[in-house]
């Protein structure tokens, strides 16, 4: 056997363990457990004379230490972890990209799936070869996922005037879906099936319709909008309802019947009762 | 062998022990003299007692819960979207040039929507009022009336009285519009009561007739002329028209949130261009920022943010401030140029010697 007397015991590793492992220099990488910690002392130790031969006398201050680093610092802490993605991952990126993430989670949600494999030097060559060519690839971006499962729970109210004439046009649609919070940057990815709907018409007021927008010239979303008729003087404005944007109204082409109704809608909440203070705005704020 | 034993202790450590009579002759504490019976009536009377009220109990449902809610906004953690296509709740603000939030303004108020042409457009503006000193920690708030070029219907009521000496300025002063243009004997008239005083929200004069005007100092109050407020000079041509005109904007800061000022103020109807509506909100911008403390550091926003909204639409568009706000120069670049320039004067010493 080897000689056990000459090997650090560090941490906890067994002597067992050291025994078989005698001629491994032990350093904290090692060690399964992170569980070391430097200390400095106090106080400094009573001065030794060159010539001294009895021990200082160490009182019990001698034994007071301070921590300088703990297991739990930020130097000591795991660093995030680099991997290369195999495959589409929502909210993360597309195929052949190098994301730095959290070491727990890249672990059990990534690399044991094998929607990813580790960034080593053989894989960084080769992360190009994952890649696909914009044809190929299922999503436009990373969250374009998101947006399509989440994007059709939104209504937008569409503000219309009582007193004018008008069509509804892609740009009425893209301010009214800025009120809502959502911003669509091009205007000509908006889309609205069917005859043009023309004004004004007081019966109109509350029914629904559909707008296609499509994300980043690839995926197309389904929303519903609602007809708002508003008047000029406040006297002659129509009252809101509670909530009216979690209730599906009567379709203004009967054609879209089929697909409203397959439409989600927002769940209404009873126990939030929001009462519009005369102005529409107050609602919409609450929407988003 | 014990009396042996006490003589080596005594030999290797000498201590000298005092005697009890010795140290009971030291005074080791202050001695309390009794206060003389004056000064201890004197002495309770100064003690406030704080009397204990009895308070009804009540259940912590029905308590009134201070809510605060904050104007400050975080966005450290969020980032920009790569979509043409995202919801705002999960980004940072969407960052607009002041023409295009304009335009976007005019969308919703268009006439086939809103039919609101001739809206107010509004701004608000948030400062950090940290001065970065020991004694004076934070700006306090402020209020000021703006001049302007492109002036319009503000709507809000600024009655003015004007008091001054001068024939010609007073006919100029009546022909704008002032409620009421006084002299010396008006003010002697408001004293007696032989005058009524108008109602008024601002008060402008000479002065040469301030010391006339501080003997109704009392009916004034705080509306006084003075340096601070800008309503106290030569020209009242020029004051009365600024007050007239001008934008009026108060920064406000909440008391729990002493480092963090905000102001929202109106700058023009919507029917007016864009170059002018921009030049007005820079007027008001040159004026915040000349309130800016000497100590805050050069690289340190001392604006952090402007909004521009329009009501009855609910959006509020964060503008881009690098074409509206200048930036300092570097403290470094000037130090370098004043050298300069006593570099050149030393020459031109040298010169004419």
């Amino acid at each position: 056997m080897f000689p056990t007397s000459r090997i650090p015991l560090m941490g906890g590793l067994s002597k067992m363990s050291s025994s078989l492992m005698a001629n491994v220099v032990h350093t904290p990488s090692i060690l399964n457990s992170r569980s070391t910690y430097i200390l400095e002392r106090a106080r400094p130790l009573p001065r030794i004379y060159p010539r001294q031969r009895k021990r200082p006398y160490m009182n019990r201050s001698t034994y007071v230490y301070k921590v300088v680093q703990q297991p739990y610092d930020r130097l000591m802490r795991q660093q995030d972890l680099q991997v290369i993605l195999v495959q589409y991952v929502e909210g993360l990126g597309k195929a052949g990209d190098i994301v730095t993430v959290n070491p727990n989670y890249a672990y059990n949600n990534l690399l044991l799936p094998k929607l990813a494999i580790y960034a080593s030097p053989e894989n960084l060559a080769n992360a190009s070869l994952y890649k696909k060519s914009a044809e190929e690839e299922a999503y436009s971006s990373k969250t374009s996922k998101t947006l399509m499962r989440l994007l059709p729970y939104h209504t937008i109210p569409v503000v219309l005037n009582q007193d004018n004439e008008w069509t509804i046009e892609p740009w009425h649609i893209k301010a009214s879906a800025r009120k809502v919070g959502i911003h669509v940057l091009n205007e000509a990815s908006i889309q609205i099936p069917g005859p043009p709907i023309r004004g004004p018409d007081q019966s109109l007021h509350g029914k629904d319709f559909i707008a296609i927008f499509k994300v980043n010239n690839k995926e197309t979303i389904k929303m519903r909008c609602k007809i708002f008729i508003w008047a000029t003087k406040p006297a002659e404005r129509n009252s809101i309802e509670n909530q009216f944007w979690c209730f599906k109204g009567e379709p203004v082409h009967p054609e879209e019947k089929d697909d409203l109704d397959l439409l989600p809608i927002e769940q209404f909440n009873p126990d939030k009762i929001i009462i519009p203070s005369g102005d529409l705005e107050n609602t919409i704020v609450c929407a988003s | 062998m014990s009396a042996f034993r006490g003589l080596i202790s005594s030999l290797s450590a000498p201590i000298k022990v005092f005697s009890i009579s010795e140290s009971a002759s030291f005074h080791t504490a202050s001695v309390f003299y009794a206060a003389r019976k004056g000064t201890r009536a004197r002495k309770e009377a100064k003690k406030t007692r704080v009397e204990i009220k009895k308070v009804a109990w009540t259940p912590d449902s029905k308590k009134k819960k201070d809510i605060h809610i904050s104007r400050k906004v975080d966005e450290f953690n969020l980032g920009f979207s790569e979509d043409d296509i995202y919801m705002q709740k999960d980004y940072k603000l969407r960052i607009f040039q002041f023409q295009e939030a304009l335009a976007s303004i005019r969308e919703t108020h268009h006439p086939t929507m809103y039919n609101l042409p001739n809206a107010y457009v509004g701004a608000t503006v948030e400062i950090s009022t940290i001065t970065h000193q020991k004694k004076v920690k934070y700006i306090d708030p402020w209020t000021q009336i703006v001049e302007l070029e492109h002036t319009f219907d503000h709507g809000e009521d600024r009655s003015i009285i004007a008091f001054c000496k001068e024939h010609e300025i007073a006919t100029q002063l009546q022909d704008m519009g002032v409620a009421l243009v006084g002299d010396v004997n008006t003010i002697k008239g408001i004293e007696r009561g032989l005058v009524t005083l108008p109602s008024f929200e601002y008060v402008v004069c000479n002065p040469k007739i301030l010391a006339d005007l501080m003997h109704i100092r009392g009916l004034l109050k705080k509306k006084i002329p003075a340096l601070k407020n800008k309503t106290l000079g030569v020209d009242l041509v020029e004051i009365t028209k600024r007050i007239q005109t001008g934008i009026k904007y108060s920064m406000k800061k909440d008391p729990k949130e002493q480092d963090f000022g905000y102001s929202d103020f109106i700058i023009g109807r919507l029917n007016m261009s864009a170059e002018q509506l921009e030049d007005n909100l820079k007027r008001v911008l040159q004026d915040i920022i000349s309130m800016k403390p000497n100590s805050k550091p050069h690289d340190e926003d001392f604006i952090t943010r402007i909004l521009l909204w329009s009501d009855p639409s609910p959006e509020r568009f964060k503008i881009n401030t690098e074409s509206l706000i200048e930036k300092p120069k570097a403290k470094v670049l000037d130090d370098d140029s004043d050298g300069e320039e006593e570099e050149v004067k030393v020459a031109a010493k040298a010169e004419v010697a």
